[in-house]
């Protein structure tokens, strides 16, 4: 992984750095332990739990490692600790099937995450807005086609457009090392 | 693909598939075709792998970064220690004397034990205003006026047990060891480790329970009646006589007004809007005719103090503030 190496940290944890830290990985950590405790809170109290632990740490912490694997690990791990003690209260409380989630595919998935963020951006203009109303925004292409007065059939177009550039840039990524994250993800 | 023209063709019906643009119908069609043909198959597969990949990416583009960032910092505390606001009384709560065992010996044991459980609550007690107290093991309890709690001293016993009377928001520190147990008129709440609010003066006709973070678990001390669980969002509401246990979802945006002296109201009729101004006040304002009880308000007040509280309302709806008695009474033309 060549992305691993700018994370190792170099020094000391300070506000600043574990600041920037939580920004970039707030959201990515959310959306892995959403996969364990669906309910928005529990899901930020473990992340919450995980970084101020890792502020209290910063000075012991072995930092030989990568910060972004421990993030995860701990996520991780809290996530199993709060289901399993949610179970002293109800058996039927939590399903386990989401306890076999895979910290190094999550880990990679966010990789290609990382990549298709960047092609997305990389689309052009009116591509890219018919793409992110389509998938960020949860938009029918008929509600797109009616918000940027065109015709259904253009959104249609720009969506395969968007996939089709997409698919071309992300190449790479698609024939190497996806099947192994398909396989931990699925 | 090599073929450029199926291609793009080929890649609008994927994206419309993919998309949840299909019927039924389309869909299973356009599955026999992927089936039949493995150069279409192996495109697909490459599409839906970007496109499961930008469902994940969708589901982290939700979240406000500077936001998020602000709700941690307010958690934490950067100077190295971790501390607490203000007037906070630092309790002994839940600490095992071990010095006393010591000295007791084996042959006093049972003694011991005994005049142990004699004592082990300790009570504390608020009558004005809300205080706010620390436990020993980092559990943090804030009490309303006329409350009163009753906590374990022993650290032995396997859970965290108090017993309230009165109101208290509780912001409980995490041991799945210990159990936090809280004994509340009719109720036994327990917890592991989340913070909530316990509504339970004895005048009350209910025990309410309200969760703010975790799951707390719910039941009525009788032991014959069931037990809820308690998300964040829910709240619990034990009916005096034991029997009747109920969860209401809240989105109450008053339940701790008493600790924060924030009050939202949007729309709220004013019977409502006085009841939580009398909760969070401790004041005794009535209202004589029902009429008034249509009017709405839309207002949010921030740590003001009562006299301000009720500028802002009289003035919004027309009213006038008469006081007789110890009530402070509204009157006014009403509202259609």
């Amino acid at each position: 992984m060549t992305r691993e190496k700018e994370l190792h940290t170099a020094g000391k944890i300070d506000k600043t750095s574990f600041e920037a830290l939580f920004r970039k990985f707030f959201p990515a950590l959310m959306a892995f332990s959403r996969k364990f405790l669906p309910d928005e809170d529990d899901a930020r109290e473990v992340v919450h739990s995980v970084f101020i632990n890792l502020w209290e740490r910063r000075d012991t912490l072995d930092t030989s490692g990568s910060l972004k694997s421990y993030l995860f690990t701990s996520v991780h791990n809290r996530c199993l600790n709060t289901i399993r003690d949610r179970k002293k209260f109800s058996d039927a409380e939590v399903p386990e099937s989401e306890s076999d989630i895979d910290v190094q595919a999550q880990l990679e998935s966010m990789e290609l995450e990382e990549k298709i963020g960047e092609a997305i951006a990389s689309l052009p203009e009116k591509c890219r807005e018919i793409f992110e109303m389509n998938r960020f925004q949860g938009l029918k292409y008929a509600e797109i086609a009616e918000k940027l007065g065109l015709s259904v059939k253009t959104v249609e177009n720009q969506m395969s457009k968007a996939l089709k550039i997409m698919r071309e840039k992300l190449a790479h990524y698609l024939t190497i090392v996806i099947w192994i994250l398909w396989n931990g993800l699925n | 693909m090599k073929n450029e023209a199926l291609h793009s063709q080929f890649g609008a019906k994927i994206a419309s598939y993919l998309s949840g643009e299909m019927n039924p119908g389309e869909r299973v069609s356009f599955e026999q075709e992927i089936a039949a043909d493995a150069e279409k198959g192996e495109l697909f597969s490459e599409y839906s792998k970007i496109w499961k990949g930008v469902d994940q990416l969708a589901e982290q583009s939700g979240y406000n970064v500077d936001e998020e960032w602000g709700i941690l910092s307010e958690k934490m505390d950067f100077s190295g220690k971790r501390g607490l606001p203000g007037n906070t009384r630092k309790l002994r709560a839940f600490v095992f004397r071990a010095a006393a065992v010591l000295l007791i010996g084996i042959a006093g044991v049972a003694g011991w034990v005994v005049v142990r459980n004699m004592n082990a609550y300790e009570a504390l007690a608020v009558e004005e205003g809300s205080e706010t107290f620390e436990l020993s093991d980092g559990s943090v309890i804030t009490m309303n006026a006329g409350t009163t709690l009753k906590y374990d001293t022993r650290e032995n016993s396997g859970e965290r047990r108090v017993i309230l009377s009165g109101e208290a928001f509780f912001e409980i520190a995490r041991d799945t060891a210990r159990p936090f147990v809280v004994e509340a008129g009719s109720a036994v709440i327990e917890v592991l480790g989340t913070s909530f609010n316990v509504n339970a003066y004895r005048e009350n006709e209910t025990v309410e329970v309200t969760v703010h973070s975790g799951l707390v678990s719910m039941a009525a001390r009788s032991k014959t009646g069931k037990q809820i669980l308690l998300n964040p969002g829910n709240a619990g509401v034990l009916y005096k006589t034991g029997k009747q246990l109920d969860i209401v979802s809240t989105a109450d945006p008053n339940d701790i007004a008493w600790k924060t002296r924030e009050m939202v109201f949007s729309g709220t009729p004013l019977g409502e809007v006085i009841s939580v101004v009398n909760h969070v006040y401790r004041s005794n304002i009535v209202i004589p005719d029902p009429s008034l009880m249509n009017c709405t308000i839309t207002v949010s007040f921030r740590d003001q103090e009562l006299g301000a509280v009720l500028e802002v309302i009289t003035s919004t709806l027309d009213l006038s503030l008469s006081r007789e008695e110890g009530q402070l009474i509204l009157t006014g033309e009403g509202c259609k």
